[in-house]
């Protein structure tokens, strides 16, 4: 017998909405910093690093914690269509989830520029100093980050489809509070 | 710069870097060994005698003399700078890099700046290197001057475009064949 999990772990339900709340926050904060000039710059920068740095150590426990207890399936009558871009939308998600740290990370260490995360720890450099890399870099996690607010919006559009819509508990799959996992046992 | 011009007319000049006073006009936050904490603005005060130059024999001058002077002066021996810090008393302008704070407050030396070479910045290791005035080591930090913070934003976008146009400024390849 293998239990089908109608919902995500408990642990799972707690990472999303941690870095559901860190994500939102970096993409605004993002956008905030490169747009002023003013002293509230350097706080937004000072969180900006540090924030990225805790998103990239939560998503690869994330990671390691899916590919460990997986994912409630789908409902079966959902098309194939839309199978198919939960599918290919999550695993975008992943990689820029991931991707998004690892490139500011080596955009900064490109440009010589310290790391520091809360507490004043310094991070070390994950690429040589390097023009070319910086401008690549630095472009790659300015417009990544436009598709990442996308991916965003499509996710929550999504989640608010099945909630209000389709009404198929892919929504309750991720939302529910509650603690105690609920098996329903495969025929 | 209009209003700076009359007193770059009447403003004493120099001959070289080396005569040259620097101040950093923006404060900053120094902690001292007891953990106090003490806003400042720090000066480099030159270790050669300044000797004035009128705006004649300047003009006469190349328009990159400083920049060959100080070539020649450092390879003819190592310059060097005192490195001064004024304390503000409670009260002074320390937000306002355009206001001077009275001669008589507290002046700290805290090191010296010797400089033993000079590079030309196209090989140099300047050159790729954005100078972040907010970038800090510890014990020092940012103060109520909100400039630090402008000038560290204005430069981060200034080396984002200067670093993708990097191919346009060439390093001097000294050793390849033509």
């Amino acid at each position: 017998m293998i239990g089908v999990r109608q919902r995500f772990t408990p642990l799972q339900r707690l990472l999303h909405w941690l870095m559901a709340v860190c994500i939102l926050a970096m993409l605004f904060i993002g956008v905030g910093m490169v747009s002023t000039v003013m002293p509230k710059y350097l706080t937004l920068v000072s969180i900006h690093k540090p924030l990225g740095m805790t998103i990239l150590v939560l998503a690869l426990i994330r990671l390691a914690v899916r590919l460990r207890y997986g994912a409630p399936s789908l409902p079966a009558d959902l098309p194939e269509p839309m199978k198919l871009a939960a599918q290919l939308s999550h695993y975008a998600l992943y990689i820029l989830m991931i991707g998004m740290p690892l490139l500011g990370w080596g955009m900064l260490s490109a440009a010589a520029y310290p790391v520091v995360l809360f507490g004043g720890v310094y991070l070390p450099a994950i690429l040589p100093q390097s023009d070319s890399l910086h401008t690549l870099l630095w472009n790659a996690h300015f417009y990544f980050a436009f598709v990442f607010f996308a991916l965003v919006l499509l996710h929550v559009a999504a989640a608010l489809f099945h909630a209000l819509v389709r009404r198929d508990g892919v929504f309750e799959a991720m939302a529910s509070v509650s603690t105690h996992d609920e098996v329903a046992l495969a025929e | 710069m209009l209003r700076s011009a009359p007193w770059a007319k009447s403003a004493p000049w120099t001959r070289s870097y080396a005569e040259e006073r620097f101040n950093s006009l923006n404060s900053f936050v120094f902690t001292d060994s007891s953990g106090a904490e003490h806003t400042v603005r720090w000066s480099l005060l030159p270790a050669a005698q300044p000797v004035p130059i009128s705006q004649e024999d300047l003009a006469k001058r190349g328009p990159d003399f400083l920049e060959q002077e100080i070539t020649e002066r450092v390879r003819g021996g190592p310059q060097r700078w005192t490195m001064v810090v004024s304390v503000a008393n409670p009260g002074d302008p320390t937000a306002d890099p355009s206001k001077a704070w009275p001669e008589d407050r507290r002046a700290i030396e805290v090191g010296t700046l010797t400089v033993k070479q000079i590079e030309p910045e196209p090989d140099g290791p300047c050159r790729d290197i954005n100078f972040d005035p907010t970038v800090l080591p510890s014990g020092m930090r940012t103060s109520d001057d909100p400039f630090p913070a402008a000038r560290s934003a204005a430069y981060a976008k200034s080396y984002d475009l200067r670093t993708a146009e990097a191919k346009d400024y060439p390093r001097t390849v000294t050793d390849a064949k033509p």
